[in-house]
């Protein structure tokens, strides 16, 4: 059943769209994108391995139990928010740390945890759902 | 940070790292888990000259509710109470139960002992209501912590379903009780309403198993014995008695709330002689004293808060100790009937239990004793008779009770063969513990009374209480009443087995129990046609039901207040727009006539399409962006389920074809006339400008779409995708039963 057109095409295009996830996941804050989409863009790069591979080889790539991906998702979202306790502030008040680089002021800051947080959720979730459909 | 705070942030980090302290200390992890309550006791003792303790930490400050504490003395008896015995407890539990089954008990009972310390030292009634329903919830958990049996599963909803219920209605009763005083704070308070008080008092009923809603508690004997030793006689169940005697000077005396209290006492005195299952006789004369302390309180006199601070003490104390007492000899025997044992005069349990049966009893010097004195001290043989009865008859219920256990349990022989094994130190030392304190409480009652109990009774009473506390008062009526009540005690109770075999016959007779579960049944019969009715018929019915119900509500909001459409004005549909309507409103169309699955979901992308295009036309990218992955993965999902269907035939009548094709037209009019409404009535002002304008000052980033999720509205986010994980759990599951089913396996 196996397609190697398929194969072949995945073999070459699922690294590109894992890399625009993560490179959506960054610029998410300033252009379009974000962990959503970012996690979209990543749960279909898996969709095509699934759909040419099997679960099997799904699995492999990805290393890690699905749901536990959204767990830690869901963990990263939460602790994102605990410096601002720490600091009396609310509850994920972002909290940036700024630094200068040779290009100008670089700012980090809670945010972009979350932002990874929700980013790993939709995976999780995504490709927990594909799974389940697909067995 | 408050001590009060650390106490009860380490509490709830015991309770998430016990599974991994199991790993590191196995069957120590009871005498590990001990020292965090040894602590808490230790710091409660030496925090008597300095109450009232308070702390205050923000919560939703806009709206006036705050995590407040504040421990006062009659809190500190139910704080030592809470961590003293709960260390017992854990060393207790890390001998009764299984090195694979300890972890989660210690984790559950520490989360429930954050709780109960939380009650006892909250300071305002949002707070108290918090730790209130984590015990509820932490109750049920542990009644049902067997969940491989279907009884424990039952009583631990039953016992939900009640305190649950009891709740919602105390909820109902605090809320009420704020909006009257304008504060949520116990020491503000200064009036309230007879519904706020007959709410608040159902709520502590139903938690304290008073007369009608007692019968949770015997059931909740399912639970392991650690669980019922602490839950369910020395704590838990006292919470509504707290609440009940902190509110006693707002409340002020209530003749309703004493008769209550009088036929628990009775009530439950009498079924105590009726049961044969140790654990089971222990839960009814617990219902029996909780009675005793609701009467009390309900009596409200200087005298009547002296003895409920007492009897408070002294009921924990060997209660408790009975308690676990009945599970080691279980664990021993392998029996808690008690007609099925004897013979166990050289087991290490025969003096814990002696001394904890003489407390039980109310022998003098025991705090048994003065208990009883003091119950029969408050009131007055002419006016107050029948209270005064009802004391008597939970006396000899007391005494026969244990007459029998030590003649039962201990010398006589066994009815049938019996072989003990031996009982391990961390099953006979904390009851031991206990009695003896029980006896210690009982000596030097009278410095306990001076230095303690009398101001824990003032907080009962709202003003000043003398001590009257004091091991020997002479031959007092109240003397004479008990000295008569154990004289009967011991006289009736070789009739005992004759007590036993009557009750159980008329037990059946009188059950509440059995009415509620009519109540359930009829529920779930109701509830099942319902589902029945709607969730048998094919996905296409499903919709068709669910848009004829929208559109039946719409049409009577509709008709109460008519919509008002005015077109918005705007630059006017321009020719690009016009070519990307038309393609969606072909493929709408056209879906209707493909005559496969596959083919339908290949129509409806190009609508979706069409609506990427529409939000790229409209300056939206993020949107288009995120329509065009949902659309794709849309696709996929319907590829991997629809292979497993079979053909898809066309089968409908001409007649329900129109039915749809009616209620498809008025739904999607509908929905495009509310969302014209909708735009042409702007009600609110717009908030857009707030976040486009400090999306870069506030949030560092210059998608404001993306900073709105991930900062200014960061808490929505963390809801959501907390659900969404929820439900991808529930997906994932049903999905798994389902294909366990088709193996014919069982599920994961």
């Amino acid at each position: 059943m196996r397609s190697l057109m398929l194969q072949s095409i995945c073999r070459f295009l699922s690294p590109f769209l894992l890399m625009i996830a993560v490179f959506l996941l960054l610029r998410g804050h300033n252009e379009p994108g974000g962990g959503f989409a970012g996690g979209l863009v990543a749960a279909c790069a898996l969709a095509l391995i699934l759909l040419a591979y099997g679960k099997e080889d799904m699995r492999a790539a990805l290393r890690f139990d699905p749901k536990s991906i959204a767990g830690v998702g869901l963990l990263l979202a939460v602790v994102s928010g605990i410096p601002a306790l720490l600091l009396s502030k609310p509850f994920l008040k972002a909290i940036w740390l700024e630094f200068p680089t040779p290009v100008g002021t670089a700012a980090l800051g809670t945010p972009l945890l979350f932002d990874i947080g929700v980013f790993l959720i939709v995976i999780g979730i995504t490709v927990s759902f594909l799974e389940d459909m697909g067995s | 940070m408050s001590p009060l705070a650390l106490f009860l942030l380490t509490g709830l980090l015991l309770a998430g790292l016990a599974p991994v302290l199991g790993k590191v200390f196995k069957s120590s992890l009871g005498l590990f888990a001990a020292l965090i309550p040894a602590t808490a006791f230790t710091w409660g003792l030496f925090s008597l000259k300095s109450l009232p303790i308070q702390s205050l930490y923000g919560w939703v400050p806009a709206l006036g509710i705050n995590l407040e504490f504040r421990l006062d003395h009659l809190g500190l008896l139910f704080w030592l109470l809470i961590s003293g015995i709960g260390t017992l407890i854990f060393i207790y539990a890390g001998a009764y139960m299984s090195r694979e089954t300890l972890p989660r008990l210690i984790s559950l009972l520490s989360v429930f002992m954050v709780a109960m310390l939380g009650i006892a030292s909250a300071g305002n009634t949002i707070t108290l209501f918090l730790a209130w329903e984590a015990t509820s919830i932490m109750s049920f958990l542990l009644i049902g912590f067997n969940n491989a049996n279907p009884d424990a599963r039952k009583s631990a909803l039953q016992a939900l379903s009640v305190t649950g219920l009891g709740g919602l209605i105390l909820l109902a009763g605090l809320i009420l009780l704020g909006i009257e005083n304008n504060s949520y704070s116990f020491h503000t308070f200064t009036t309230a309403s007879p519904l706020a008080i007959t709410l608040i008092v159902i709520g502590c009923m139903t938690k304290s198993a008073q007369f009608p809603f007692h019968f949770w508690l015997p059931n909740a004997m399912a639970a392991p014995t650690p669980v019922s030793a602490y839950l369910h006689s020395a704590t838990m169940v006292k919470a509504g008695v707290f609440l009940l005697a902190k509110f006693s000077p707002l409340f002020g005396p209530q003749p309703i709330l004493a008769w209550i209290g009088g036929i628990t006492l009775v009530w439950a005195s009498i079924l105590s002689l009726g049961e044969r299952d140790l654990k089971r006789i222990l839960a009814w004369s617990t219902v029996a004293a909780l009675g005793m302390m609701v009467m009390l309180i309900g009596t409200g006199t200087p005298q009547a808060a002296e003895a409920v601070a007492y009897i408070i003490l002294a009921h924990a104390l060997y209660k408790g100790a009975l308690f676990m007492l009945a599970g080691a000899i279980d664990l021993s025997t392998g029996t808690r009937d008690i007609t099925r044992l004897g013979g166990l005069l050289k087991s290490p349990l025969f003096l814990p239990t002696l001394l904890a049966l003489c407390s039980f009893a109310g022998l003098i010097p025991f705090a048994g004793f003065i208990k009883k004195e003091l119950a029969l001290a408050a009131y007055n043989l002419t006016d107050s008779l029948p209270f005064t009865i009802a004391i008597a008859i939970s006396a000899v219920a007391g005494v026969i009770i244990a007459v029998t256990f030590v003649t039962k349990i201990f010398i006589k022989a066994p009815p049938g063969p019996l072989n003990p094994k031996p009982v391990a130190f961390g099953l006979w030392m904390p009851p031991l513990a206990l009695s003896i304190l029980g006896l210690l409480a009982g000596f030097f009652a009278e410095p306990l009374g001076h230095d303690f109990i009398q101001y824990v009774a003032s907080d009962i009473h709202g003003e000043s209480v003398k001590n009257h506390i004091a091991l020997w008062h002479g031959l007092t009526p109240a003397f004479l009443t008990s000295t008569l009540a154990i004289v009967a005690g011991l006289i009736i109770s070789p009739l005992w087995p004759k007590i036993l075999s009557a009750l159980e016959k008329t037990r059946s007779n009188f059950n509440i129990q059995n009415a509620l579960q009519q109540v359930y049944s009829f529920t779930q019969t109701v509830a099942k046609s319902i589902t029945h009715f709607y969730e048998k018929r094919s996905v296409r019915e499903h919709l068709l039901l669910n848009f004829a119900a929208f559109l039946v509500l719409l049409v009577a909001v509709i008709i109460q207040s008519p919509l008002s459409i005015h077109m918005p004005a705007g630059p006017g549909i321009l020719p690009h727009e016009i070519v990307i309507l038309a393609f969606a409103a072909i493929a709408s169309i056209a879906v209707i006539f493909v005559p496969n699955r596959m083919g339908s979901v290949a129509v409806l992308g190009i609508v979706g399409i069409a609506m990427t295009l529409t939000f790229v036309t409209f300056s939206a990218p993020d949107l288009a962006l995120t329509q065009a992955l949902i659309d794709v993965l849309t696709v996929i999902l319907f590829v991997l389920v629809f292979s497993r269907l079979p053909r898809f035939h066309n089968r409908l009548s001409t007649r329900s074809k129109a039915v749809n094709f009616f209620v498809a037209l008025a739904f999607g009019t509908a929905m495009t006339v509310v969302t014209l409404a909708v735009l042409s009535n702007p009600q609110l002002p717009s908030i857009n400008h707030y976040f486009a304008e400090n999306s870069y000052v506030l949030g560092h980033g210059r998608n404001v779409v993306n900073v709105i999720i991930v900062d200014f509205r960061a808490l929505d986010t963390l809801g959501e995708v907390t659900v969404l994980c929820l439900a991808a759990l529930g997906v994932h599951t049903l999905i798994r039963l389902r294909l366990g089913f088709n193996k014919g396996a069982t599920t994961e």
